[in-house]
């Protein structure tokens, strides 16, 4: 049988282009994000979400085991409600304790599992888990809402929805931990599996069998305060989604999975390739795309958040979005290649406006452009090319990283940062070469530098020597040599920035990420974590089985998808 | 103990890093040693033992070809197992390269494996006290008793013939003794920084409790 040929589409955006951190720190959620696949994956399987234990005492604490399946292979969220102290409920990774934990088990646990999971689950980093659990992770309540929510329910009413709306979840998770890490599954376990194959497909499936259980969580506690007590609405319920707190752990991932992150941002750019070849679009996609520009507007005012930094680029883009109203209308759209014209258009305005409009415009064409899901995932094993020659290698980086090579690295500027991992947890940080200790164990984040240092080498090497004889008297090349040749055909395998600069913004390497998981909402707390929330506006299982779609991009509190 | 593939691989790394190996070395150490623990084979004995013998860096002799054979001398597999395998699998297919003798004959073999496993090789290993291994892409065939130190090896290409009864790299996890796991976690721990106020008070969650 034939190959259908993939549809046509215009040129990609360049990676000198796409993978500068700015830009990368403007991103959106898109219809290929983690989250939205995984959602529709569910509701076309028609997944039904089975609550299976429920162990939980008048006091809010104990076990419950939810179960969906996906792919043909039945998956169980087991979570543990505990006590915690009001002082020892912390968003760090360096906690060590939390309201609550779960593990997502492949099959259905036996009570003897889950009595072993209840030993180890609450003590996460310091417990162990077996190969039987795909996900490890925890939770704290958001202790204004949570609070606030169960009161009013067993008032027997609604919780307040402009509370609803600045905080927007009742637990966030602080960590939620995959491959391999303490003795669960690696990622080969799942890798092949219809459903949980592509990027981040279990975590985000707990995180959302996660979110079922914060909404029986407040009606159970509800229900104990009063016979009459209220069950949280279904609009309310899919306005809040799972909160989360991401640290610089984000960071090392991007430098460190190249090949993946190529796969994900080449996905999202072929999709916004196909739509800019389209000539005529028809009419109800046109006003599809009108209905969104007013969705993204209204989502826009929802979003305050209290970074200053953050706050003055919305209020940018707030206004570039109005002035992009006025132009875009119906009758603009009517021209010959319009998304195209609006990519160009949008070329006047911010990176916030740009990458805005670019997540905006896919989300309309999920026929044309929902199979580039599967290819986002990647196979990372590579191995050094010994034949290559000095001279190849030499030209391929001078190709690929000539934005590394336009780097100064005798200004003690482009080493302002050094990356480490603190004893602490083992959690990844930066910090300031020239006044903090630590950067004689430097992580190799270091990209551009070691591009640099390379081509130093190969220029004082005779282009035919092979790089067998190079590595042999420079051992410490092998890593970059090696991800130069890994990377020579994909284009946004590297992020065209120094990560190590004076002018370094790590969270705008974080929201890049997130935004590929789904987030929206980013809140900044400094420029090295941020908060976000997940499945915000996201079908709840209830609403799966009522056959709610897929149409929660840049969902608006109280709008009905 | 039990520790996952993913375990194995990034604490190996880590300590070979710990150790003072250069970062391309200690992650093609600790994808070897994964690759060993998908057949739930322990090399961490002799991985201690190679990074030991590492703690002075100094080059590999560059071998001498003749008539199709690369002879090496003596070889510490945690510094230069990587570029042994780079001349090898860089010369044309029907070349041998013939050891002296090599102070980690199984890291090697996990060595061979990964390379194996990614470049569609397929290499024998033959070793002086008759001991024979066949890796390729997740397989392993052995024969013989398992080689110790200072053991010569002869690596060629391999047929795929010679698979008929391998191994596949099956195993989720790996059996390592504790004493070897708190070897590597030591090794591992000197690439961690000390925990500093500084750095304590900027990491994610920082201040803000709810």
């Amino acid at each position: 049988m034939q190959k259908k040929p993939p549809p046509p589409q215009c040129r990609l955006r360049a990676p000198d282009q796409v993978m500068r951190l700015a830009r990368m720190g403007a991103s959106f959620p898109t219809r290929l994000s983690f989250m939205r696949v995984l959602l529709r994956r569910l509701s076309i399987e028609d997944a039904q979400l089975r609550r299976d234990v429920w162990q939980i005492g008048e006091d809010g604490f104990g076990r419950a085991v939810y179960s969906v399946v996906l792919g043909g292979y039945r998956y169980s969220l087991v979570v543990f409600s505990t006590k915690l102290r009001d002082e020892d409920r912390s968003d760090r990774v360096i906690a060590t304790a939390w309201d609550a934990s779960f593990v997502l088990f492949d099959g259905t646990p036996t009570t003897a599992d889950l009595d072993r999971l209840e030993a180890e689950v609450p003590k996460q980093e310091a417990g162990r888990c077996r190969p039987t659990e795909l996900v490890l992770a925890r939770a704290n309540r958001s202790v204004r809402l949570f609070d606030h929510v169960i009161t009013a329910l067993a008032a027997g009413r609604q919780p307040d929805p402009d509370l609803l709306r600045q905080i927007g979840y009742l637990m966030r998770t602080t960590a939620v931990y995959g491959n391999g890490k303490f003795g669960i599954a690696d990622r080969s376990r799942i890798s092949d599996r219809p459903g949980l194959s592509g990027p981040f497909q279990a975590e985000m499936l707990a995180v959302w069998m996660m979110r079922e259980f914060t909404f029986d969580l407040v009606a159970h506690s509800a229900a104990q305060r009063s016979v009459n007590a209220a069950r949280l609405d279904r609009d309310t319920q899919r306005n809040l989604g799972i909160g989360n707190a991401t640290g610089l752990g984000m960071a090392p991932f991007l430098v460190n999975h190249p090949a993946l992150i190529h796969n994900w941002v080449h996905a999202r750019e072929t999709a916004l390739a196909r739509v800019c070849a389209l000539e005529h679009p028809t009419s109800a996609a046109i006003g599809r795309v009108l209905m969104l520009i007013e969705r993204a507007s209204a989502h826009l005012e929802e979003w305050q958040i209290g970074d200053s930094a953050l706050t003055a680029r919305n209020d940018v883009l707030r206004r570039e979005w109005r002035d992009l109203q006025q132009v875009v209308t119906r009758r603009w759209l009517e021209q010959p290649n319009p998304w195209a014209a609006l990519i160009q258009l949008s070329q006047h305005w911010g990176l916030d406006c740009q990458e805005l409009l670019a997540a905006l415009l896919i989300e309309p064409y999920g026929a044309l452009v929902d199979d580039l899901a599967a290819t986002m995932k990647a196979d990372e094993h590579s191995a050094i090319d010994a034949g290559m020659r000095a001279g190849q290698l030499q030209d391929l980086l001078e190709q690929n990283y000539k934005w590394a090579l336009e780097v100064d690295f005798s200004d003690p500027q482009s080493q302002h940062h050094f990356w480490y991992v603190s004893e602490t947890k083992l959690e990844p940080r930066l910090g300031l070469r020239t006044q903090e200790p630590g950067a004689e164990l430097e992580s190799p984040l270091d990209i551009a530098r070691q591009a640099a240092a390379l081509h130093g080498t190969l220029r004082a090497t005779p282009r035919k020597t092979t790089l067998a004889q190079v590595m042999a008297r420079h051992p410490e090349h092998r890593a970059i040599a090696l991800r130069i040749q890994t990377g020579a055909q994909m284009p946004y395998f590297e992020i065209r920035d120094n990560t190590i600069g004076a002018d370094l913004v790590p969270v705008d390497m974080l929201r890049f990420k997130l935004a590929f998981f789904g987030a929206s909402k980013f809140d900044p707390k400094s420029d090295r974590w941020t908060r976000i929330t997940m499945y915000q506006g996201a079908p709840t299982a209830q609403d799966l089985q009522d056959g709610f779609g897929d149409d929660w991009w840049l969902p608006v509190l109280g709008a009905r998808p | 103990m039990r520790r996952s593939i993913n375990e194995t691989e990034a604490a190996t790394r880590k300590a070979a890093v710990g150790a003072g190996l250069p970062f391309g070395t200690a992650a093609e150490l600790g994808k070897a040693c994964a690759w060993l623990a998908g057949f739930n084979v322990d090399v961490l004995t002799e991985f201690l033992h190679a990074l030991d013998a590492a703690a002075t860096p100094d080059h590999l002799t560059a071998p001498e070809a003749q008539e199709g054979v690369i002879a090496f001398g003596h070889v510490n597999v945690a510094q230069h197992g990587c570029n042994l395998l780079d001349y090898f699998l860089s010369a044309p297919p029907t070349a041998a390269a013939q050891v002296a003798g090599v102070d980690s004959p199984n890291l090697l073999i996990g060595l061979a494996g990964h390379r194996a496993g990614v470049g569609g090789a397929a290499i024998a290993l033959a070793f002086s006290n008759g001991f024979t291994a066949q890796v390729a892409k997740g397989t392993l065939r052995t024969n013989g008793k398992r080689p110790t130190a200072g053991v010569g090896v002869r690596l060629t290409r391999a047929n795929r013939g010679d698979f008929d009864a391998a191994s596949v790299a099956s195993s989720e996890t790996c059996t390592i003794s504790a004493p070897n796991w708190t070897g590597v976690q030591r090794l591992a721990a000197r690439t961690y920084v000390p925990e500093s106020e500084e750095s304590r008070r900027k990491g994610a969650g920082a201040g803000e409790n709810s």
